[in-house]
């Protein structure tokens, strides 16, 4: 199965235009991401909700911080009416960096993300929920409306413990990574959890997140992912960049750079190296063999995220007539 | 021919492959339009662009007149340099 996420910096008419165009395609997903710069993803998924009739839509991914639980639901809830049983839910931890701006403190993220999914579980389910946890205090909450039932609820992860938590108690976990050594690692976290909660891998859809850019012409294609690489690089936590043996000055003076909004400087730094280690970029041949790579890792959902490639619309294209039927066989 | 505020003509007599890809050049006027300039394309017509993409419908003669009515919105002058090219 493929996905492919939007960013709602975009006006709405450019990602309805892209999402009717990946449902004819044949893509099963769109993931809406979410930053309060940007435009609202419930708005958005609505939208689109509106103009497509089989794809699933979800938002990928929220977190507990910014709206209480209960908002989170109630708007989940509502767009299952326009769409029953399309509609997903991803909660993770947040970014930091953006909850920081707000002066919101993303203290205890696996609480907090656990707290959110019973939480959104129990309401979307039509229960009436009473919920005394660490951080959320519900006294009594229920929906005047009823839902298809069939919400499926992601947690985005990254790191160990929150794809433990991810494989305990989502429908289905969203692993942010683009390199197999990457996916590998966190599915056996992953496996982890899921002994833990006493699953198997077929209880869970395993979703990989992925920074992708194709092209016909491979070079192309890497000039689009310069951007995305540079901030992911300059957001990487040391271990992660070690492990793919990146040089910490080289990811500091990244950092430094578009901490200046130095951009073109910052995106002539992007090495080969990480390029490989944080994106899938490259022609249609090159991205179908690092596509199955993953796969064969034992990932259900691809998802292809941003850039996608430097005029979206053909590489939608690209993506369904060189990519996708590869897997439909 | 009239269409709406905008003042470039459908070509006449097109051929459905050329109706494709006048699409595909139109349309790639109207999504490379930058975010901050969104607020050029007006609301009505791109929803009723948006409707005929969905019913697969924009290489229609109604379709193509809402899209081109788009696409000068976006960028008159290079609506207008792509319609050029498919007028005989």
């Amino acid at each position: 199965m493929f996905g492919i996420e939007f960013i709602p910096q975009e006006p709405y008419w450019k990602i309805v235009y892209y999402s009717v165009q990946a449902e004819k395609q044949g893509f099963s997903s769109i993931w809406i991401t979410d930053h309060f710069m940007n435009r609202n993803p419930y708005v958005t998924m609505a939208t689109i909700a509106v103009y497509t009739s089989k794809i699933n839509v979800g938002v990928g991914v929220t977190n507990p911080y910014l709206a209480n639980p209960v908002v989170t639901a109630q708007a989940i809830g509502s767009l299952d009416e326009i769409a029953p049983g399309r509609i997903m839910l991803g909660i993770g931890a947040g970014d930091k960096t953006t909850l920081g701006m707000l002066g919101v403190k993303a203290g205890k993220p696996l609480t907090a993300v656990k707290e959110c999914v019973e939480i959104c579980r129990g309401l979307l389910s039509g229960e009436k929920v009473s919920y005394r946890g660490k951080i959320f205090d519900i006294k009594s909450a229920k929906f005047a409306f009823k839902t298809s039932g069939k919400i499926k609820i992601y947690v985005g992860a990254q790191g160990p413990k929150m794809l433990r938590l991810a494989a305990r108690i989502g429908d289905g976990v969203l692993i942010n990574a683009s390199h197999p050594r990457d996916v590998e690692d966190a599915l056996k976290h992953v496996d982890e959890g899921l002994r833990e909660a006493g699953r198997t891998r077929d209880d869970i859809d395993i979703a990989i997140y992925t920074s992708f850019s194709i092209a016909e012409d491979e070079k192309e294609a890497i000039k689009a992912t310069l951007p995305v690489v540079a901030f992911i690089v300059a957001g990487a936590p040391d271990f992660l960049l070690e492990k793919h043996d990146i040089p910490l000055d080289q990811a500091k003076t990244l950092r430094k750079l578009l901490d200046k909004a130095a951009w073109g400087e910052a995106f002539s730094k992007v090495t080969p190296d990480m390029i490989e280690a944080f994106s899938i970029a490259g022609n249609p041949e090159q991205c179908l063999e690092k596509v199955e790579r993953l796969f064969k890792l034992g990932v259900n959902q691809f998802v292809v995220g941003s850039p996608i490639g430097s005029n979206i619309r053909k590489s939608i294209d690209l993506i369904a007539s060189r990519v996708i039927p590869a897997f439909s066989r | 021919m009239s269409n709406g505020g905008c003042i470039v003509e459908l070509p006449e007599n097109l051929a459905p492959e050329e109706k494709k890809a006048l699409v595909d050049k139109l349309i790639d006027v109207v999504l490379a339009l930058k975010p901050k300039k969104a607020h050029k394309v007006p609301a009505e017509p791109v929803k009723r662009m948006l409707e005929y993409w969905r019913d697969g419908l924009l290489h229609s003669d109604e379709g193509l007149k809402v899209l081109m009515e788009v696409a000068a919105a976006a960028n008159e002058e290079k609506t207008a340099e792509i319609i050029e090219g498919f007028k005989r």
